[in-house]
């Protein structure tokens, strides 16, 4: 290579290689074609091109090549002749304008064609300089520069000399700092990962995925009203407009994509002053993240925008690619991280000359939407460049509506709460997307409807049950009986009646005689669990149960005989008028936390429902049909539609029997008896039975089919239609809106049809607003069939059944959103967004996925556990005759998902499970066997390899590979020393330690280990905590001098961590002394096999040897529940809490990932939240160790009641979070006035009063260690002249139980008994259960530990001593209780000292369960 | 809680119903202690059995321990509740559930 070659080469510029990096990313488009449009009058085309070329000509940057070597480009100044001009034949203004809105979508010939320019004549006059820029040699404002250029020019001015290349350094001038090779810097991870830190955000708001990239553009000038409310309110809001307008579209698409945060990119100059007049590409993009709370006012969201833009402008740096590198890294971004692009062009021109400037910023969209914003005259001119296929003329129009929406309403102090983002005409589209209307008769009734058909269809037949049969006129006079039968018994209008019979012919007269009534009826399904069954009949209070002998389950409840009500002899008893408004049934649905709701119906939704033109299937059936095969459960609201809507418009019902619910012959045979040619059946039920020959063969009688309650896969439709002939329908719609609220006759993959008569659909946000149209919104039904809400949950009837704008509506919790034809997409339950190690997964969005791979037929998604270990697993099963390849799925997926949202299982099915009602079965799907097969990757040294095959030995696995993950594969804290120790012998490491105990946490795979062994790895910092706000809490703490001890009634107690050691002797004292509260709701959480219930009744039985059967539901109540989900909160709980006592926490000293944290941490504020709003006071079971460490020989304080921080240090993960949790609750009741006691206690041991441990004893710290010295027969000199805090578990519960009701006293409290345990004490007391041990010097423990540690059998008897971390130069701050002390004797309590007699009873108590 | 017991030669059936405590521990202890000596086989059966407490596991421990050294003891049809707590406490590695 020459010198001058050399001296003329030059690298990309940080912003130059982004722009290659996009360029190769979608090569031969033109997203990187940047062009301007001048337009000129009064001037010859040859002057104009003249003018440019003195331009091009002025600046270096037109002279470079663009030189690509392999992977590699940079430039080569002068080394070309600067761009020319041709003037092209003359066109008309409107042909010049296509022609360059063309040309901007074109690509230029990169990398030789960076730039081509045009002067074309105008046959109306003037002309117009058209000049097409590769973005790699222009940015936006380059352009309105180059334009001035021009002008200036023509002006007769000459044009200045513009150097891009900086000569003496030999780099673009732009290059501040080289982005080739550098990596990314720490502070730049930091920064980023800080400034997308919780960050709650989704890309992009409408889901389409178009294919091609082309562009539209849309454009619109802001009126001089518009602009001057806009001046007022960036005056108002003490920003400048671009950051008003900055502000709107940060609102905007927030609430668009319903998310807390709002993401956008934004171009930022990059100019230094001196480069102000440069020619050339400066501009790096970056992204913009607001956070945004309704209460905040607007002036707040606009000063925000400004703050974050400054902030990641001054990180602009970093480069866009890198930054979304981090971002990835850090698992906030997956593939996009923003659709949106703000571009505000500050550029102003100055000229005498009359002209008309454009700018076009790219003419191929790899993103949604470019908002560019420039200034014009008085006023500003919008322009949007728009990816065609999700953006159109009219989403654009709605889009500028929405912004202008904002900008009109909002002012300094407007609330983001009252802000909505649709305009009017987007408004009147969304709202009509209804249903047709249909005028329904209001005198109406279920009974007055069926008397009509009765009348009209008298001996035709109504109903078919096995061998018995009904005609309409039959089942008219049978309902009769009833009704006055049970009329007889004192039901009347509004009673509710439950029955739990068989699938017989008495069923369907049944409901009718109780509707005849007036009463409301409430199915039971005899299948039921005995508990639930009991649940709904006390829950409902039902006046009556009818049911049968021959209902086995019958015989624990008293009900009346049905064949009783049905030999009843009198029928002409006159029946009450019945309103239609007035409640007909009902259901009882699963509660999201196991308890079901009753949700009661009226007559209206079903008389709408049933109506002939109705919807489609109706219409269908109506015209078409006889009758149907019934095999819904009664349960379900389904089964109301497979029996009303045939019986009142004339129809028959063939009642299929249990055995037709579940078997494909069964339902054929059925279906064949007497020719019924409706059928309902949900799609996956259909796809499995489609294998039976008898179901085949019957199906040549059925015409139309409704399916109900999944997506309707469109290759079911296809072969349903095209092999049998059949019309299959699809419902969608809850049991609170009567059944259904949408249908479909064709069925997609996604959707399920538009709203049926008189009902509608809206898609509202969480902030309960209207979203645009197009973007995925909550369900919430409107219409004729909203129910009436849920029996004896009034908070959560007025959470589900609201307002919209006057509607009342149903909110479904379900996701969708419309297609362009009004038709609703289904995108699955919003609550079924989960978190995994910390990571928000979206699990409909990977069923999506695994769904549009060929051959999938079904999908469910969810987490299963396997070694204690949460995974993500997908169970799917194919369409007949299809292969999965696993392999193929998997590529499939990681194509097109972020790693950690590719599940780790996956589990081909022959069927997909199913519930009664013909869902998925959740249940049973987790109860299927699954294994877990790790991504093997090869050790890569030594090292690795000898820690791979530590980990195979410790864990048992045959193969492990350097990436897999300790914990993953069934390790626990357990088998660390056992781990530490192999890792050791195989290093021969001379006793040398490499590893702590803690490392493993830290590093759980052998590649992370074998970093950390080579001192790769950066020491994690400590856990600070000196950088909080610590403001006003020592004050809050404080308590006032010589006060007395009042005690108060505790109230209604809401008690956690029930089934734990300390929580359940907490439950044992409070039942002790009824007098001194209401009732206490114990949250417990269930598992797979057990409910909470007995759980807690089990625990309770192992320590108190009773149940409180007696008092349980006057004194006491289990709730199933867990701290960690706030909506236990919200759900549970109808009386008011006035005690919270919180002795839920995980108490593992280490744990991997954010297990702590998620229980000690969030657990504990989320019931804060909870208490601030119940008004209750909030007792934390605390621990004295929040005390922490200080440095040997630095200044310290001590803890005492009164303070929480004190300078301490602390070096533990379980540790940090109960501080932590104290924290939260300390600024909580500094901030928002809550009450709070933390109840800080020591080390929680056996009962006082025999003894009696923990069940879990052998995962206690201390009893472990008091093991290995039995097993080593000695202990250290130091030991054994020390002493240790002792707390008796049956004594400290019962201190906090006193503590926790003084009255007006909100502080800390140190609840442990005065006097330690003496080691010689316990050492003696050893001796007398036969278990001996030495006493000897430190310096010979440490050598029997040593040799001990040798033999694995050694190294496993002392396991308990390895746990111990006592990094040696940090001691333990003192912990002070006097004030406690004082208190207690107050209250008139003392703890009982510990006696030998104690401490003889307490190890025999762990050696009769063979602790030792 | 009630204890029914049906010897064959070396093999002690004992089915127990109602609930395993303090209070019903002893009598159980003391008609394992009545029989053990000769046993080869020792099956507890749970059918009935609603609770165990602390004191309930003690007694199975201690038999469990004799049975170690001189056959097999086999305890079944535990229901939930108590098989939870034989696992919290750890005695479903040591006893045998059946």
């Amino acid at each position: 290579m020459d010198t001058r070659k050399t001296n003329s080469m030059r690298k990309l510029s940080q912003s130059q290689t982004a722009v290659i990096q996009s360029e190769l990313a979608f090569a031969g488009k033109a997203q990187n074609v940047i062009s301007v449009r001048l337009r000129l009058w009064g001037l010859e085309a040859s002057a104009i091109k003249a003018a440019a070329e003195q331009v091009f000509a002025s600046a270096d940057i037109f002279t470079a090549e663009l030189i690509r070597e392999r992977e590699a480009f940079y430039f080569h100044v002068g080394s070309r002749q600067a761009a020319e001009c041709s003037v092209l034949p003359a066109m008309e203004e409107e042909e010049a304008k296509a022609y360059m809105e063309e040309g901007d979508c074109r690509p230029l010939g990169f990398p030789e064609e960076l730039c081509r320019a045009v002067v074309i004549p105008i046959e109306e006059g003037g002309a117009a300089l058209y000049v097409r820029f590769h973005h790699v040699i222009m940015d936006g404002y380059g352009m309105s520069l180059f334009a001035q250029r021009v002008l200036d020019v023509l002006s007769g001015k000459e044009a200045e000399r513009s150097v891009f290349f900086k000569e003496e350094s030999g780099e673009a001038h732009a290059d501040r700092e080289s982005a080739e090779g550098k990596g990314i810097r720490t502070e730049d991870r930091d920064f980023w990962a800080g400034f997308f830190q919780d960050a709650e955000f989704e890309p992009a708001i409408f889901a389409e995925v178009p294919r091609s990239l082309n562009r539209r553009v849309f454009e619109y000038s802001l009126d001089r009203t518009v602009m001057a409310g806009l001046e007022r309110t960036a005056a108002a809001c003490g920003v400048s407009i671009p950051y008003v307008l900055a502000g709107a579209y940060a609102v905007y698409l927030a609430e668009a994509t319903d998310k807390k945060d709002a993401v956008f990119l934004m171009p930022r100059l990059n100019r230094l002053p001196e480069e102000r007049d440069t020619l050339g590409c400066f501009t790096l993009l970056v992204p913009v993240r607001v956070h945004i709370e309704q209460g905040d006012s607007f002036a707040r969201i606009c000063r925000r925008v400004q703050e974050a833009a400054q902030e990641a402008s001054a990180r602009k740096q970093t480069g866009f690619g890198e930054i979304l590198n981090i971002l990835r890294d850090e698992n906030v971004a997956a593939d996009s991280l923003s659709e949106y692009v703000f571009n505000f062009y500050r550029f102003q021109i100055h000229t005498d000359l009359t002209y008309q400037l454009d700018i076009s910023v790219a003419g191929a969209m790899h993103n949604h939407l470019t908002w560019s914003i420039f200034r014009k005259e008085d006023s500003l001119s919008f322009r949007l460049d728009m990816r065609d296929g999700v953006y159109d003329e009219e989403r654009a129009g709605f889009f500028i509506d929405g912004i202008l929406q904002i900008l009109e309403r909002a002012d300094r102090e407007t609330e983001v709460g009252s802000l909505s983002v649709t305009g009017k005409k987007e408004e009147e589209k969304l709202l009509a997307v209804r249903g047709r209307e249909i005028e329904i008769d209001r005198t109406e009734t279920i009974p007055s409807l069926f008397r009509k058909a009765a009348a009209q269809y008298k001996d035709r037949p109504a109903l078919y049950a096995g061998k018995d049969s009904l005609t309409f006129g039959e089942l008219d006079r049978v309902s009769d009986r009833i009704a006055a039968a049970l009329m007889a018994e004192g039901v009347e209008s509004g009673s509710r009646v439950a029955f739990m019979l068989p699938r017989d012919i008495r069923l369907i007269p049944t409901m009718l005689g109780i509707l005849k009534t007036g009463a409301i009826f409430i199915p039971v399904d005899p299948g039921y669990p005995r508990d639930r069954v009991r649940y709904i009949l006390e829950d409902s209070d039902a006046a009556v149960l009818i049911s049968s002998g021959s209902v086995e389950e019958a015989s624990g409840h008293r009900y009346l005989e049905v064949d009783d009500l049905l030999g009843f002899p009198g029928t002409d008893s006159s029946f009450p008028r019945i309103l239609q408004d007035q409640p007909a049934y009902m259901i009882y649905t699963s509660g999201t936390t196991g308890r079901p709701k009753g949700v009661i119906l009226s007559h209206r939704g079903i008389i709408n429902i049933v109506h002939p033109e109705n919807n489609p299937f109706n219409r269908d059936i109506v015209r078409n049909c006889r009758g149907i095969t019934a095999i819904g459960s009664i349960c379900f609201d389904i089964s109301l539609f497979e029996i009303f809507v045939p019986l009142l418009n004339g129809l028959f019902v063939e009642l299929g029997n249990e055995k037709s619910m579940l078997d494909a012959g069964e339902l054929a045979k059925h279906i064949l008896a007497h020719k019924a040619d409706i059928l309902h059946c949900t799609p996956s039920r259909i796809v499995s039975y489609l294998g039976n020959s008898d179901f085949v063969g019957a199906l040549q009688t059925v015409k139309a089919v409704l399916s109900a309650g999944e997506v309707l896969p469109r290759s079911l439709v296809d072969e349903l239609k095209n092999d049998y002939g059949i019309r299959i329908y699809n419902g969608y719609g809850p049991t609170e809106t009567t059944i259904g609220a949408t249908i479909t006759e064709d069925g997609d993959e996604k959707t399920i049809g538009r709203p049926i008569a008189n009902m509608g659909v809206l898609l509202l946000n969480r902030n309960r607003k209207i979203v645009p149209y197009g973007a995925a919104g909550e369900i919430c039904i409107y219409g004729l069939g909203v129910g009436l809400g849920y029996r004896n949950r009034p908070e959560e009837t007025a959470e589900k059944f609201t307002e919209y704008q006057g509607r009342l509506i149903y909110r479904t919790g379900d996701i969708g959103h419309f297609a362009e034809d009004g038709s609703l997409i289904y995108h699955g339950r919003n609550d079924r967004q989960i978190k995994l190690r910390g990571l928000r997964i979206e699990l409909s969005e990977i069923e999506k996925v695994i769904g549009s791979f060929k051959g999938i037929s079904q999908v469910h998604c969810m987490i299963r556990t396997i070694d204690r270990m949460e995974h993500l697993a997908a169970f799917y099963t194919a369409e007949t005759g299809k292969k999965i390849e696993q392999e193929k799925l998997l590529e499939h997926m990681r194509r097109q998902l972020t790693s950690y949202m590719v599940p780790d299982i996956l589990k081909e099915l022959e069927s997909m499970p199913q519930t009664p009602g013909g869902k998925t079965d959740l249940k049973a799907l987790k109860q299927i066997p699954i294994e877990y097969s790790r991504q093997y990757r090869a050790p890569k040294n030594r090292l690795e390899k000898q820690i791979c095959l530590a980990f195979s030995s410790v864990l048992d696995k045959e193969k492990v590979g350097a990436d897999d993950n300790f914990f993953e594969m069934g390790g626990d804290s357990l088998s660390v020393p056992a781990l530490l120790m192999e890792i050791e012998d195989r290093l021969e490491t001379e006793g040398q330690e490499l590893l702590e105990f803690g490392d493993i946490f830290k590093y759980p795979t052998p590649a992370l280990i074998a970093e950390k062994i080579a001192g790769k790895v950066r020491e994690e910092p400590q856990y600070r905590i000196d950088g909080l706000d610590y403001s006003g809490i020592d004050e809050y703490l404080s308590v006032p001098e010589g006060r007395e001890a009042v005690k108060r009634n505790l109230g209604n107690i809401l008690l956690t961590g029930v089934t734990g050691y300390l929580g359940i002797h907490i439950l044992i004292d409070l039942l002790g002394r009824p007098e001194s509260f209401g009732k206490v709701f114990c949250l417990a959480r269930g598992n797979a096999k057990l409910s909470a219930s007995r759980r807690v009744r089990g625990t309770l039985f192992y320590y108190a040897e009773e149940d409180f059967t007696e008092s349980y539901g006057s004194k006491w109540e289990v709730v199933e529940g867990d701290i960690t989900d706030p909506r236990i909160f919200r759900e549970e709980f109808n009386e008011k809490i006035d005690t919270i006592i919180n002795s839920a926490a995980n108490v593992a000293h280490f744990a991997y990932g954010d297990a702590l944290e998620q229980v000690n941490t969030r657990g504990v504020e989320n019931l804060i939240e909870y208490a601030v709003a119940q008004g209750a006071e909030l007792c934390q079971v605390s621990t004295i160790s929040v005390g922490g460490v200080y440095r040997a020989g630095e200044e310290h304080g001590s803890l005492t009641e009164q303070n929480l921080y004190i300078g301490q240090e602390i070096h533990n993960q379980y540790i940090y979070s109960k501080y932590l949790a104290e924290y939260a609750m300390l600024r909580a009741g500094v901030d928002r006035g809550l009450s709070i006691k933390l109840m800080r206690v020591g080390n929680l041991q056996g009962r006082s009063r025999d003894g009696e441990f923990q069940m879990n004893m052998k995962t206690n710290a201390f009893t472990r260690r008091l093991a290995a010295y039995i097993r080593m027969g000695a202990i250290p000199r130091s030991v054994y002249d020390s002493s240790v805090n002792f707390s008796p578990v049956d004594e400290t519960a019962h201190m906090i139980v006193s503590l926790a009701m003084l009255e007006g006293v909100h502080t800390a409290f140190h609840v442990y008994p005065p006097e330690e345990a003496a080691f010689n004490n316990l050492v003696a007391a050893l001796e007398k259960i036969g278990h001996r041990i030495r006493l000897v010097s430190d310096e010979e423990f440490g050598a029997m530990l040593r040799a001990m540690k040798k033999s694995r059998e050694g190294a496993d008897s002392v396991e308990g001593l390895l746990t111990d971390i006592n990094p040696g130069e940090y001691w333990d701050i003192p912990i002070l209780q006097s004030w406690t002390n004082h208190m207690l004797e107050l209250l008139g309590e003392c703890w009982q000292p510990l006696t030998e007699e104690y401490l003889n009873r307490y190890l025999l108590a762990l050696d009769g369960m063979d602790m030792f | 809680m009630t204890i029914d017991k049906i010897l064959k030669g070396k093999e002690l059936i004992l089915n127990l119903a109602g609930r395993l405590d303090a209070t019903t521990a002893p009598a159980l202890e003391s008609e394992l202690k009545a029989y053990i000596d000769e046993l080869e086989m020792l099956t507890i059966d749970f059918k009935g059995l609603e609770y165990v407490s602390s004191a309930g596991l003690r007694v199975l421990l201690f038999a469990q321990k004799v049975m170690n050294k001189q056959g097999k003891m086999v305890i079944r049809n535990v229901n939930e509740t108590i098989n939870e707590i034989f696992e919290v406490t750890g005695f479903i590695d040591i006893l045998t559930i059946e």
